[in-house]
């Protein structure tokens, strides 16, 4: 990834499309990490902004530039877990925000269906594989390098973790509902 | 890419998207780059010290000033920051906030300071030392 590093310096020196480029490319990373806590949305604000703040003070003393992805990652899990560990703040109770599939996914009923049973099986899932899920899905998709750093977990049980994570998660989503069709998907 | 992880994607992506106000944010914040104050790094294990129903406390250190805070929570986004300056003298806090305008709190000879401030996220400058940011 030398060209983020290239990104990292070029903004180190003050050029702001250089900044602008790594918010696009990390942003969903550090929100996903804050969600993945099981933060409110004002909580989970306040980790993102902190993150990037942090990121511009250090911009010109990170070790590695072109692991800023990880840096940030592991910025916001601690920012996040800081959050968490004080008391009173507010942590999400409900499993997931509201989804507004209907309407959205422009791909009939059947399509409709499925994505809800999905969506409920995650809610299903351990915290674990939720947050693992959770990250490895933010947009654009992470390196394995930001993922172990979001979750302070080795890099070599990433795959495998994953791959558990989605079994378990297909299979409670076969469970609640999912057509023949897709069962044979799954299986075949 | 497995078909689960893609519609998990896509439902995660309509269902739960970076607010637009923080992209913005994220944005915003390198208009806070400051070329030669000296930082006071957040010690990593100051908050963890306390258990869960202690007040917050915060140690920030730069080579020439320590400062230590303890926040305690007045209301849902509400906060109390006591501050001790070490080593103790009088002088003139500035707390930085990125969607608000600065306040300013005198620390008094004994390096004491006190305001109420809402949750976010703060830095405090004494002189040219300038804390980590942080959320309160």
């Amino acid at each position: 990834m030398a060209e983020v590093a290239e990104l990292v310096r070029a903004a180190a020196d003050g050029d702001r499309a250089a900044w602008d480029r790594l918010v696009d490319r990390y942003n969903g990373l550090v929100w996903s990490v804050a969600r993945s806590h099981r933060l409110s949305t004002a909580d989970a604000s306040d980790v993102v902004q902190t993150s990037w703040l942090r990121l511009v003070e250090h911009l010109d003393r990170l070790q590695d530039p072109e692991r800023v992805g990880a840096w940030l990652a592991t910025t916001a899990r601690r920012e996040a877990l800081r959050a968490l560990r004080h008391a009173s703040r507010q942590i999400v109770t409900e499993e997931l925000p509201e989804v507004a599939v209907e309407g959205q996914l422009d791909a009939g009923l059947l399509v409709r269906e499925r994505d809800r049973a999905l969506w409920q099986a995650f809610g299903g899932l351990s915290e674990r594989c939720q947050a693992l899920l959770r990250i490895l899905v933010s947009d654009p998709p992470p390196s394995y390098d930001e993922v172990s750093a979001a979750l302070d977990m080795p890099i070599g049980s990433i795959g495998p973790t994953r791959a558990r994570c989605l079994e378990r998660l297909r299979g409670l989503a076969e469970g609640e509902g999912v057509t023949a069709t897709d069962r044979r998907d799954h299986h075949g | 890419m497995d078909d689960t992880e893609a519609r998990l994607r896509a439902l995660f992506a309509h269902a739960d998207p970076v607010p637009p106000r923080l992209d913005e944010a994220a944005r915003a914040a390198f208009a806070w780059r400051t070329v030669d104050a000296e930082l006071a790094e957040l010690l990593e294990d100051a908050a963890l010290v306390r258990g869960r129903d202690g007040p917050r406390q915060l140690s920030f250190e730069a080579p020439s000033l320590g400062i230590e805070l303890e926040v305690v929570e007045t209301g849902p986004r509400a906060r109390r920051v006591t501050g001790q300056l070490l080593p103790a003298e009088p002088a003139s806090v500035r707390v930085e906030r990125p969607d608000a305008p600065p306040l300013e709190v005198a620390a008094d000879e004994l390096g004491r300071f006190e305001l109420e401030l809402p949750a976010g996220v703060v830095r405090l400058l004494v002189g040219r030392v300038a804390t980590a940011w942080v959320t309160v």
